[in-house]
């Protein structure tokens, strides 16, 4: 199945949906919890290097000096 | 008592003959922490357990894929809260489980790893996404396993395998380390061989986690405060329930039902009227949300860029969600699925005011054949009617098997108020008893 034809398909699902609620004058519900912890305490910061060492691994591509070779974003000319 | 070692051993002899392609990954160390285990003097309430988990939360040193070619060499370099959780109390990990391709799906079809086989209903598809936390429960590869439920992903192949699992309060399990789907609806949950097995689970994962925003501070020491007498619980049926079910599992679920009736509860009508508004209020809230978790794999820092290697579902949903985005200034989906959010989260909580429980099917309908593969997305959707209610309140709901149609098992589902998990575990306990 090509990409274009999942794009139509995915229109068709979004139209049926969207078609299936009407409408509704309700305030929004991002989350259902109450209270959201963003004055939370702060820890004690700590470094794993078991995780950076993981991460490096993880890269696609490492330079020999252990640097990240990050691909150049498609919008940069 | 066996000991660790032996426990570990035994099921690992198990996985190496199953058919069930109901894990992913091994973890070839897991001899190695089971020792350790039994050398310590005092043990923690998993001791030498067997824990599979689902392939995405994060266990260090093992690959959390999704079962997606996007993730397929990405191994985690630290463990998920309910890992650190589960580790503390003894619990040794035995390897990652399939599932269906970054939790899109309801089916067990969708892994890149291969399909999941129900070892409950040979044929038939196990259920999804968590289908080989599922299946290795059925197949006895295991003791105890982790899910997660976005819209039913524990409780939908609990019930096609005729196993208990459970889904959460939002918020009451640590997220950290989970890999999103939705990220205002993702719940980490145990799933098990009995109700004693989730309820100790859930007792070592739940509680607050500092490193999240939407953590609660809940714990109150569910498999030690088990109880199956529930006399003079209210039970609520819901009227709309059977309208959208299958009429041999309505058959099926009424007869729990009464076995609940008879073990002293009392049964209330109460009523959903805006039940089928969940499904599109929860997919057009999915894929809104799946599409912004998705922009992390661009293939520059780990794993390959989604686009470019996954499944159909999960580019669909990205589609879906990337078009929501860019329209979204008129506030014509995604707004539009937050309010309805709100109206059902209201139902559902109105529904549960003067009742303990909410007791009902699970899924509307039979697992379909494996092969049999459904090709419109909005009638795989519907598998999950059911079930997304919980998660759009936010609400616990647990499943049990009620019983069989056509040798298929099928799962009575308890639903509880927030933070209810207890009385929910209770009537799943007084139901064990009284299927016995």
């Amino acid at each position: 199945m090509s990409e274009e034809d999942i794009q139509k398909e995915a229109e068709k699902v979004l139209r049926e949906l969207s078609e299936a609620l009407g409408d509704i004058d309700m305030p929004e519900t991002y989350y259902v919890v109450d209270e959201i912890n963003v004055t939370r305490k702060s820890i004690k910061p700590t470094i794993d290097k078991r995780f950076i060492k993981q991460a490096k691994k993880n890269a696609p591509k490492m330079d020999e000096d252990g640097s990240f070779v990050m691909e150049i974003g498609g919008w940069v000319e | 008592m066996p000991s660790a070692v032996e426990n570990v051993s035994k099921y690992l002899e198990r996985i190496e003959k199953d058919k069930t392609n109901s894990f992913i990954e091994i973890n070839k160390d897991a001899i190695r922490d089971a020792k350790a285990v039994d050398k310590k003097p005092k043990k923690g309430k998993l001791a030498g357990l067997a824990i599979a988990i689902k392939s995405n939360i994060n266990v260090r040193g093992l690959h959390a894929t999704c079962a997606s070619k996007t993730l397929e060499s990405y191994v985690a370099g630290y463990d998920a809260t309910v890992i650190e959780r589960i580790k503390r109390e003894d619990g040794v990990i035995i390897g990652m489980t399939n599932m269906d391709e970054f939790a899109c799906g309801s089916s067990g079809e969708t892994s890149a790893f291969g399909h999941t086989e129900n070892p409950a209903a040979k044929g038939r598809i196990p259920g999804g996404s968590s289908s080989g936390s599922a299946t290795s429960i059925a197949a006895n590869l295991c003791d105890i396993s982790l899910g997660s439920d976005t819209g039913g992903s524990i409780r939908n192949p609990a019930s096609h395998c005729g196993v208990v699992g459970f889904k959460p309060t939002y918020g009451l399990v640590p997220r950290y380390g989970l890999i999103d789907l939705a990220m205002s609806l993702d719940q980490i949950g145990p799933f098990a061989r009995d109700v004693k097995g989730a309820a100790t689970m859930l007792e070592v994962i739940s509680g607050f986690n500092v490193k999240e925003g939407t953590t609660l501070k809940a714990n109150n020491g569910y498999a030690k405060n088990l109880n199956p007498d529930i006399s003079g619980y209210k039970i609520g049926v819901v009227e709309e329930f059977e309208r959208l079910t299958d009429h041999k599992i309505t058959k099926e679920i009424d007869k729990s039902i009464k076995k609940l009736e008879n073990k002293g509860a009392e049964i209330v009508e109460v009523s959903l009227p805006n039940l089928e508004a969940g499904l599109p209020t929860y997919y057009l809230t999915v894929f809104v949300e799946f599409f912004s978790a998705t922009r992390k794999f661009d293939g520059r820092r780990y794993g390959k860029k989604i686009e470019d290697v996954c499944g159909r579902e999960v580019l669909r949903r990205i589609l879906l969600g990337k078009y929501i985005s860019q329209k979204e200034f008129t506030g014509k989906y995604y707004k539009k699925a937050l309010q309805f959010r709100s109206l059902i989260k209201a139902e559902v909580l109105e529904a549960l005011k003067d009742v303990d429980v909410i007791a009902g099917p699970t899924v509307p309908k039979l697992p379909h054949k494996l092969g049999g593969e459904i090709k419109d997305p909005l009638v795989m959707y519907a598998y999950d009617v059911l079930t997304v209610p919980a998660n759009l309140a936010g609400i616990p709901a647990g499943v049990i098997k009620a019983g069989e149609v056509e040798g298929v098992p099928v799962g009575l589902q308890i639903q509880g108020k927030p933070l209810g998990e207890q009385k929910i575990l209770n009537v799943m306990q007084a139901f064990e008893g009284a299927a016995k």
